[in-house]
């Protein structure tokens, strides 16, 4: 008897040695882990976890809702007449630009129906936007440490690493796998992360604020005529580029910004300070990896500081358009045209 | 210790941690902390305040660990497991200086496994998976908010699950 427990008692520790190597060997060797063991987890945690998310989420905003502090008759009446007056100059600078818009689309459609007479086999190619698929995802847990900004998202379809992930919509179940390559993502109103590991039913969104995300972005400096802006631009004068300032017209382009989460926000350093840009310019994407368009909102500018050993550039935050913390429901996007 | 016990509880504590754990983290302002309960943490100090081995203490806190490196991304399987294995080492080896029904025990227990689970964890994430230390300095801030917080909770939660110290550990006439 006593031979047998000192046997159970080794052999107990035996297996935890071996598993104490194994986990050590793993760490070491796989920086990232692997993926079957997530993918198969994740399903049967599932149903549980996508119940409770729901329910503690919506305790959470009604308990958000009940004890913000209520508005009072005069605020909300100045709010209002604010809001009112934003609406019709937004409304009015979204006039302007979809008239821009349609001009240049016409022109490129033009240039493209020239292309496509001598090049009959692009003409499938050429003809929309920017074909793709919207595959409904919602999200059903949250990463178990509070270091990541990751979600657990539900697809109902296999997704591959690196597509984008956005808000907004449905929730269907479609079994089938999307075959090829990993592809690119696009919102319906603004981007909020990308999957990083998914398996045939789940996935996991990496939220734009992770500090592993990047992505590389437009600043798009909002031009409002009534308050103008100085920035600086290099024109040629003579043999010699000089730095000219000037206000910033409507026509000007947008900046190119790399960002990278940073738990609450987004950042991009050592962007140049002489290009003015302000709290509340938009932040859209960059479409340079033909995963997604250009110009699908990312947030806006909440900050821009003055970096202190280069007092040229400037540090800026983004803050995400979606709310990402009661995120629910998603979109992945998956392109249909092969290679963008 | 019975394992067919501890691994339902294990896995709910998991759900928890996935879905009403994170949902309900409060942010400090604009930092991009929060106020976190580490549920997983806790049954891994009930455990480890009761098994008789400190084997059974090492295998449960492994377990909890692997857990949470199944549910994370883009961070080492078996990470986790490890270290809350030593950290549940650790305790083991201190519980006898302390009374496992007290409160403020518990809570400095569950602050000392806290910190023992998560400080070496994040190290390696940031220094070895990482190879920067731009986020090592927010990161072990968080654990240490992750660890009082946890630590307030754990007599509470440890209260609430008394009940299951018979169920998970044998009793001496079932064998160890």
């Amino acid at each position: 008897m006593g031979a047998m427990r000192r046997m159970r008692k080794v052999s107990r520790q035996q297996v935890l040695a071996g598993l104490m190597a194994v986990s050590v060997i793993s760490c070491l060797t796989w920086r990232e882990g692997f993926g079957w063991p997530r993918e198969t987890l994740a399903p049967l945690l599932a149903p549980l976890s996508h119940g409770l998310t729901y329910a503690a989420g919506g305790i959470r905003c009604n308990v958000r809702d009940l004890l913000g502090a209520p508005l009072d008759d005069e605020t909300a009446r100045r709010l209002l007449a604010d809001n009112e007056a934003m609406r019709r100059e937004l409304m009015r600078y979204v006039d302007d630009t979809l008239r821009r818009q349609v001009v240049f689309y016409q022109q490129q459609y033009a240039e493209q129906q020239q292309q496509l007479a001598e090049m009959g086999r692009w003409r499938q190619a050429f003809e929309d936007d920017f074909p793709c698929m919207l595959i409904p995802a919602t999200v059903i847990a949250y990463g178990p440490t509070p270091y990541q900004r990751v979600s657990r998202v539900r697809t109902g379809k296999r997704v591959g690493k690196g597509q984008f992930v956005t808000t907004r919509s449905l929730l269907t179940n479609r079994p089938t796998a999307i075959p090829g390559a990993p592809r690119a993502v696009l919102s319906g109103a603004a981007m909020v992360g990308q999957i990083v590991a998914s398996g045939a039913w789940t996935a996991q969104l990496q939220l734009l604020t992770d500090p592993d995300f990047h992505v590389q972005a437009f600043v798009k400096r909002v031009y409002d005529p009534r308050k103008q802006r100085k920035i600086v631009v290099d024109e040629v004068v003579g043999d010699k580029v000089v730095p000219v300032t000037r206000p910033l017209g409507p026509d000007d382009a947008m900046i190119p910004v790399n960002l990278t989460g940073d738990l609450e926000r987004m950042v991009s350093t050592a962007v140049p300070g002489q290009q003015g840009l302000e709290v509340g310019d938009y932040v859209v994407t960059m479409g340079l990896d033909a995963r997604l368009p250009v110009g699908i909102f990312i947030g806006t500018v909440s900050a821009v500081r003055v970096v202190p050993d280069n007092p040229k550039h400037v540090t800026l935050e983004v803050k995400p358009a979606a709310e990402l913390e009661l995120l629910r429901e998603v979109y992945v996007v998956v392109p249909l045209v092969r290679g963008g | 210790m019975r394992w067919l016990v501890f691994i339902p509880l294990a896995v709910l504590a998991l759900i928890a941690q996935i879905s009403v754990g994170a949902v309900l983290r409060v942010g400090v302002g604009a930092t991009g902390l929060s106020l976190s309960v580490d549920f997983l943490a806790i049954v891994a100090v009930l455990v480890t305040l009761r098994v008789r081995m400190a084997t059974d203490a090492m295998l449960a806190g492994w377990v909890l660990g692997l857990l949470i490196d199944l549910s994370s991304v883009c961070e080492p399987i078996g990470l986790y497991a490890c270290c809350f294995a030593i950290a549940a080492w650790a305790i083991f080896q201190v519980r006898s200086a302390v009374f496992a029904d007290n409160p403020l025990s518990q809570a400095l227990t569950t602050l000392a496994f806290c910190l023992l689970g998560h400080v070496p964890a994040r190290l390696f994430v940031n220094l070895y998976v990482r190879a920067t230390a731009v986020m090592l300095w927010r990161e072990m801030i968080q654990v240490l908010l992750l660890a009082v917080c946890t630590a307030v909770f754990a007599p509470l939660l440890l209260r609430l699950l008394r009940r299951l110290n018979r169920q998970i550990v044998a009793q001496r006439n079932q064998g160890r």
